[in-house]
């Protein structure tokens, strides 16, 4: 059996550890001034100016509903699915690292808020990191738009 | 870029035909900073909280004896209602159903904007037509008058 490996990027939203494939992510960067847009669909937290285009930012622990504290995310995760440009604010960007296909674990909820959201679960160290799928994560938000 | 030895250096920039400037009112509503595009405006006008009439179910002004039917932009974009303002700003514009309001808080001036896509989750929503990038570098969301107003 031939094992696959995939790169993931693993980041902190509140407590929780979560990853992405790292080819999805186009860069980090500070937390710049988001433009509130009213009217969007609540998981959109507003618009951001990345270098003279407009990117929209997603409230990614709000789709999870996550606890992030009072402590407001201070970097933004820049993905590019698409040719699309979508931000998500994170507490903090870990590493990359990367791991055998076969070492992910199936996703142990069956819940709404993570059925299709959630490729699996890595055991890493000490701690348990949600591995997710950005596409499933951004078409939802269609969706529900 | 072509250059030539004792002579000087020539730069050419090539812009897309798809780079669309507009001429734009830029307002504020609750220290948001929104645009509004010229040629969709018909007027600007000072009004004072008695010229506002209830008629139907609708707030109107009467101005220069045409019934405008006014909008509050705070109220449309669910900010807090600044009541205790005396005189508000409105811009009339034109729709295909005739004039219509918009009370502001602001008026801020004219300016020349390249219009830039909202993106893909944002395209579905009704307030705006895109956004706008302004000189410190905040964006400006463009105000779709025709939705807006419907």
């Amino acid at each position: 059996m031939v094992n696959e490996s995939v790169e993931l990027l693993e980041f902190k939203i509140g407590k929780q550890s979560l990853a992405f494939d790292v080819d999805a992510v186009e860069m980090v960067i500070e937390a710049p001034e988001t433009t509130v847009v009213p009217g969007a669909p609540d998981f959109v937290r507003g618009v951001i100016n990345l270098r003279g285009r407009i990117v929209t930012v997603i409230d990614l622990a709000m789709i999870l509903e996550l606890d992030i504290g009072d402590r407001e995310p201070d970097q933004v995760l820049v993905l590019k699915v698409d040719g699309e440009e979508y931000g998500i604010p994170v507490h903090g960007v870990d590493e990359v690292f990367t791991i055998e296909t076969s070492d992910i674990e199936t996703p142990v909820s069956r819940s709404e808020k993570y059925v299709n959201k959630v490729k699996g679960i890595i055991k890493r160290e000490d701690r348990l990191i949600l591995y997710l799928d950005v596409n499933k994560i951004l078409n939802i938000g269609e969706k529900e738009g | 870029m072509h250059s030539e030895p004792d002579k000087g250096t020539r730069v050419s920039i090539i812009l897309p035909l798809t780079l669309a400037i507009i001429q734009v009112l830029l307002v504020k509503v609750a220290g948001n900073v929104y645009a509004f595009p010229i040629v969709n405006i018909d007027s600007v006008m000072k009004i004072t909280r008695q010229d506002i009439q209830q008629i139907q179910d609708k707030e109107v002004v009467v101005s220069r004896g045409e019934i405008i039917p006014i909008h509050f932009l705070r109220r449309i974009f669910n900010f807090e209602e600044d009541g205790h303002l005396d005189t508000v700003n409105v811009v009339v514009v034109k729709t295909r159903e005739g004039k219509r309001g918009f009370v502001v808080d602001d008026l801020m001036g004219q300016e020349d904007i390249v219009i830039k896509s909202l993106g893909k989750l944002l395209s579905s929503i009704p307030h705006f037509g895109g956004g706008a990038i302004l000189g410190d570098g905040s964006i400006a969301l463009i105000v779709d008058t025709a939705r807006l107003a419907s």
